[in-house]
């Protein structure tokens, strides 16, 4: 379904603040996979989602979804195939606007906004069951502008967004890091529900270890812009934490230093 | 009083279309466009030029619609092709602006004596007197932009170009090419402002090329002034708002100048007013701030 394949990305080049944040990353997603992705900070984590999501261009290498390369196409093109939820709980929708307007913008995706109504009777009874599936309440504030939302339900409200038009792919970046342990949770357990039921690929970065044990069937280590540890399957599944760190000690030839993604 | 309410009323709804333009860039788009300073007195030389060579009123009006359109298009292409600021972007478009309305109308100023305005023809039929024919017609021509602009931004390409002022992150990531939205909503607001400068022209009897100086805080006030007193509960409560705030400016400028403030302040005391009411949030804050303290 996504096929990375030997993508470089250097931010700054040629000055003093060069980084070289991907290199020569190559990475493939089988249809349904659901891959948690961790490393340290500075790892490029959110370069490699952010690259595939076309929010900047790559310096080499090429992205192919679902058989098309899309190396070349900008953000918004994109859209078509790519379902967003980022850490910042703001970023994800428009907060002047009404749940029920968001959603519809989000029924849409990758489509050409035309002249008819953005707002229609059926999609109301349609986004009402979906939001009274979040259990949380919404679907009573369907013409609330979701500015007044909390975080968590801000970012399972993206969640839904970003899934209501089933995509190829589905991008979390860090999409609990913002929220309370609790509500975290509650979201997490939402996502996998939704991935699980409509089997859709996935990548979730996250820095909690646990989580990304937990979750999924194939973790991704990234380290120095690149991919190293990727297991799936059985193996994944009866991964402990120590058998993780001995696996990136091994890779990377030095000591897994980030408390925050040990003990996240 | 009546004498004095009704035509002030009437210049207000003729200024509200330069209000809703602002509106349009400043709170949906959230940009600050000073374009408008430009496009004001395009719209007004494109129209007085057009009539005075004896092209009738509406075709006036259409054709300053669309050379405002393209103003607002210069603007959006530098702003989001160029990547120059949007304050910048406008800037460059409103000096630029200058030259050209000079050019459209061969000189710095064109009176319309002796041409058959939009009032004036609006006066023969409907056979009252000139304040009364500004007020209808001014009020017709409102309610059928409020009502379309209503329209507008409840389409999909409207609701794509609220969503991009509020967060461009986000509608990007639903498919949409914000360099477009940006565009159609510089475009749209600027053929409304050209169309107020147009009106506003054939209500005065003369096109001027320095007419737009000061044009941006006047948008401004409306708008303030609107949403203050009236409210912003949804989006067509804004938009009546703005019409009412526009209203409301005449209407306290007219008190102002009867009271014997001289007309040369008027800018003074119109940015004082906007530089006061922008700042309301922050001394509300304050105020409630040092309240708890005490």
């Amino acid at each position: 379904m996504l096929h990375v394949e030997n993508v470089s990305k250097t931010f700054f080049p040629g000055t003093i603040n060069e980084k070289r944040a991907l290199q020569n990353l190559s990475l493939h997603l089988a249809p349904g996979d659901f891959a948690t992705v961790i490393g340290g900070n500075g790892a490029g984590k959110s370069t490699m989602l952010n690259s595939i999501a076309g929010v900047f261009p790559v310096d080499a290498g090429k992205i192919i979804i679902d058989g098309e390369d899309i190396t070349k196409k900008p953000e918004h093109k994109r859209a078509k195939y790519i379902g967003r939820v980022f850490q910042d709980p703001m970023l994800g929708t428009a907060a002047g606007m009404m749940i029920e307007e968001n959603l519809s913008l989000a029924a849409r995706r990758g489509e050409v906004p035309g002249l008819s109504w953005s707002l229609s009777s059926e999609q109301h009874d349609r986004f009402y069951e979906l939001l009274k599936e979040l259990d949380l309440g919404l679907e009573k504030r369907m013409t609330a502008k979701v500015g007044l939302l909390s975080g968590g339900q801000r970012q399972a409200l993206t969640l839904l967004m970003a899934t209501l038009k089933k995509p190829k792919l589905l991008l979390l970046d860090e999409h609990t890091a913002a929220l309370d342990p609790k509500t975290a949770a509650k979201v997490l357990a939402l996502t996998e529900k939704i991935v699980t039921r409509d089997n859709l690929t996935t990548l979730m970065i996250t820095h909690n270890m646990r989580d990304a044990l937990s979750y999924g069937n194939r973790l991704i280590m990234l380290h120095n812009g690149r991919v190293i540890i990727d297991v799936q399957g059985e193996e994944k599944k009866y991964l402990q934490i120590p058998d993780l760190l001995e696996m990136f000690e091994k890779a990377s030839g030095s000591e897994m230093s980030s408390d925050r993604l040990l003990l996240g | 009083m009546l004498d004095l309410l009704i035509p002030t009323v009437a210049q207000g709804l003729l200024w509200a279309l330069l209000a809703l333009g602002v509106y349009v860039t400043f709170r949906v788009l959230d940009v600050a466009d000073l374009t408008v300073e430009g496009s004001f007195p395009l719209g007004a030389a494109t129209a007085a030029s057009l009539m005075v060579a004896g092209y009738g009123p509406l075709t006036a009006i259409i054709a300053a619609f669309i050379t405002g359109t393209l103003a607002g298009v210069v603007t959006g292409l530098l702003h989001t092709k160029m990547k120059i600021p949007a304050l910048l972007a406008g800037i460059l478009t409103m000096i630029a602006l200058y030259s050209v309305n000079l050019r459209i109308m061969g000189k710095a100023n064109l009176s319309l004596l002796g041409v058959d305005t939009t009032f004036k023809i609006a006066r023969e039929m409907l056979g009252t007197n000139m304040a009364y024919t500004t007020l209808i017609v001014g009020l017709a021509i409102t309610i059928i932009v409020g009502m379309f602009l209503y329209w507008f931004f409840g389409t999909q390409i409207g609701a794509a170009i609220r969503a991009t002022g509020f967060n461009q992150q986000m509608i990007r990531a639903q498919g949409v090419d914000t360099d477009v939205t940006i565009i159609l909503g510089l475009l749209l607001s600027n053929g409304l402002v050209a169309v107020s400068g147009a009106l506003v022209a054939q209500s005065n009897g003369f096109s001027d090329v320095g007419m737009g100086t000061g044009t941006i805080v006047i948008g401004l006030a409306s708008v303030i002034i609107g949403e203050v007193l009236f409210g912003t509960r949804s989006f067509k409560n804004c938009l009546i708002s703005v019409v009412l705030g526009s209203i409301v400016y005449r209407i306290v400028i007219a008190l102002v100048l009867t009271m014997g403030m001289p007309p040369n302040d008027l800018k003074l005391f119109t940015s004082v007013l906007v530089a006061f009411a922008l700042s309301m949030p922050l001394i509300k804050a304050k105020f409630k701030g040092r309240k708890a303290v005490r």
